[in-house]
Parts: C-alpha cells; sequence; structure tokens
C-alpha cells in the first residue's frame, strides 16, 4: 500500500439512499414509510417532537426501540435519526446497512465516472470489498 | 498488479487504498472517493518514498 484515504460517508444522493433503504428491507424482511414531515413515536408510543421523511417504525425493529427516521436537510443530503437508545440495538444494525449499501452504490457509480471499472467485489463479513485494476 | 482497494466498512465508511503503485504516479487516483463524505484521513506510506527514492536513484543513473 503506497497511498490511502479514509472518507465518512454523507449521504448526499436521495435516489440512491431511497435504493439503500429499499434493500436494506427487503435483507431485513421490514417496511418503511415515506412522507413529508412524518412523525416519529417513542418506545412507549409517545410523539417525539422530530419529524422525517423516511421511517421504519419500532415494530420492526424491537419491544423497545424508538422509530428509525431519515430527515432531508435543506442542502438535500439526508441525516438519520436515531435514539441513543437505538444507537446500541438493532436500529444500529438497520442503521448501518442502509448507510453501507448506500456507500457501496455511490462508490460504483463514482469509480465509473473516474474512468475505472470495478473487477471484483465480495463480501467479507458485513464490509465489503471492491477492487479496480489501473 | 496495480489495483485500488476500496473497502466498504460495516457502518459504511470508506477506506481506499493503492496496491502495487508507487510514488507520484499513486497522486490523484483516490481523488474520486473524496466527494463522497468527509475525508478523516489521508496520506503516503513508507512504500510510496520507498519507490520515489528508487526511481530517483535511476533517474540519476540514467543522467550519468
Amino acid at each position: 500500500m503506497s497511498k490511502y484515504v479514509r472518507v465518512e460517508t454523507q449521504i448526499q444522493d436521495e435516489t440512491i439512499f431511497l435504493q439503500a433503504l429499499q434493500e436494506t428491507c427487503l435483507e431485513e424482511g421490514i417496511e418503511f414509510e415515506q412522507g413529508e414531515d412524518l412523525s416519529l413515536y417513542g418506545y412507549q408510543g409517545r410523539r417525539r417532537p422530530e419529524k422525517a421523511n423516511f421511517v421504519i417504525r419500532r415494530r420492526y425493529i424491537g419491544r423497545s426501540a424508538n422509530d428509525l427516521g431519515f430527515r432531508r436537510r435543506e442542502d438535500g443530503s439526508i441525516e438519520a435519526i436515531i435514539s441513543e437508545y437505538d444507537q446500541r440495538t438493532r436500529g444500529q444494525q438497520i442503521l448501518n446497512s442502509v448507510k453501507r449499501n448506500y456507500a457501496v452504490r455511490v462508490v460504483r457509480r463514482a469509480a465509473r465516472q473516474a474512468g475505472h471499472q470495478v473487477q471484483t467485489e465480495t463480501a467479507e463479513g458485513a464490509a465489503v470489498r471492491l477492487r479496480i485494476r489501473v | 498488479m496495480a489495483e485500488i482497494v476500496i473497502e466498504i466498512t460495516e457502518d459504511g465508511q470508506i477506506k481506499g487504498d493503492i496496491e502495487g503503485i508507487h510514488g507520484p504516479d499513486c497522486e490523484g487516483l483516490l481523488d474520486f472517493l473524496k466527494d463522497l463524505g468527509e475525508v478523516t484521513d489521508e496520506g503516503r506510506t513508507r512504500d510510496y518514498y520507498r519507490q520515489s527514492r528508487r526511481q530517483q536513484r535511476g533517474r540519476e543513473r540514467a543522467k550519468r
């Protein structure tokens, strides 16, 4: 290895985010809601102050879970709304899966746009490794 | 064989490494990943400079 870069992925493309969310929901056997200003509910069924554009309801996450939301920011990027409690539960695993599926898609696209061709793509546990010959 | 190896971690972070190319030939090859989020770390390993010095010696010999 001679040069390296580490990037914290930011969800900037809503179309690709939606594809990643659909992929995760299919893999997990769960559903999501899409709309404007959707309310989020906590583990006791109480409405929380946050609003979201995409929501995975808590019944799909766990008995004591809160809804997992995604909100569109003014600049068009997407931010996750996850409670502190759910960062230690299946909610975080679902969020990680969405972020991973999103990252794989945007990396493939960015590589293609840079004129590269992905040679191999392999799953290594929950991680994904892509190799590009140059 | 020269390759860009990209790992998407469990939580969706991106790690890009260059293998098999050394020195200035590496420059710019990972730039396409930088627009995908916030760059948290970036650098050159010892391999980068080792090859650069070798190439430099080769160039010096060629001049003589």
